[in-house]
């Protein structure tokens, strides 16, 4: 299938990860994954006790959580084009 | 200081230090890298949120979440865990300065004392003292310092205690191979009790004194 005839929303020859929910989760994803950044930079910046476990444990899970959302909009984009 | 130990200092000196935090090369790289995935990921979905849906947009967040941020996680892993071996950090909980304070007074005799000032240790000394040999010896004493995060957060019973009896294992792999050690009376009298853990080194008869008894309450 083509997919200019998906509905991909205002994005011309773009990609359909743009519609509906799709895009909230890509930007929830995002919004988890920066997160997980800032944990680890702390724990750079300031190495302690708390700081270390919070960046492998929240940290980790958080990235985990970005990574999983991420891949659920991907795998939703490839059954919407017909990939999948 | 002496000229010695100001010559080791100077060698030991970290070029890569940071408002006083000592990074290494591999946190410098971690620290770029992150800055790097938070700046690019902000600069798509606030600058221009268009470009989540396009190729662009889409092929950087596929990067930056399944290649860069991993690679950063697993970075930053591997340089806590090394790092988390250090005096140091041992010492960023409350209730072991009492014990860092005797290991690193010159003037102590306690055994611990002993084994830094002489580096007997030759470096990591809380860790090397306090975690089995081996692979999971390592994993096994970090995953005993997580509980020990959790209880210092928690509560905890007054005085601290080893769990189980002081494992001779730790001793020996240093001491085993030493000649004086191995000729010690005591020790050839021993030795079968003293390697299958059945008489402990740290005992009322043989090596007492590991640490000050109220060195927990030095906070």
């Amino acid at each position: 299938m083509n997919s200019r005839m998906l509905p991909v929303s205002n994005v011309e020859q773009g990609w359909t990860i743009g519609v509906g929910w799709s895009r909230k989760v890509v930007i929830l994803a995002s919004i988890l994954n920066i997160l997980a950044l800032f944990l680890i930079i702390l724990s750079i910046l300031n190495f302690t006790p708390f700081t270390l476990l919070a960046s492998i444990s929240i940290g980790g899970a958080l990235m985990g959580t970005a990574i999983l959302l991420y891949v659920i909009v991907v795998i939703a984009d490839l059954r919407r084009r017909g990939v999948l | 200081m002496n000229p010695f130990e100001q010559s080791i200092n100077t060698i030991k000196s970290n070029p890569y230090s940071l408002y006083g935090a000592d990074l290494s090369l591999v946190a410098w790289i971690v620290l770029i890298l992150s800055l790097l995935c938070i700046f690019l990921i902000i600069r798509i979905l606030v600058q221009d949120p268009k470009k989540v849906a396009q190729p662009f947009g889409k092929w950087l967040l596929l990067i930056i979440f399944f290649i860069i941020s991993p690679i950063i996680y697993l970075l930053n892993f591997s340089e806590a865990v090394e790092d988390s071996k250090k005096v140091e950090f041992c010492n960023s909980c409350h209730i072991m300065n009492g014990y860092v304070n005797d290991v690193e007074d010159p003037d102590s005799e306690y055994l611990a004392s002993l084994h830094y000032q002489y580096r007997w240790v030759a470096g990591d000394q809380c860790f090397t003292c306090h975690s089995d040999y081996g692979l999971f010896g390592n994993a096994k004493a970090k995953m005993t310092g997580i509980k020990h995060v959790w209880a210092y957060y928690t509560g905890y019973e007054t005085p601290i205690e080893l769990y189980d009896t002081y494992n001779n294992g730790i001793c020996l792999r240093c001491h085993a191979p030493v000649i004086a050690f191995q000729e010690t009376e005591e020790h050839e009298e021993y030795a079968e009790d003293i390697i299958s853990n059945k008489m402990s080194c740290l005992g009322v008869d043989c090596h007492i004194r590991t640490h000050p008894e109220e060195a927990w309450r030095e906070q």
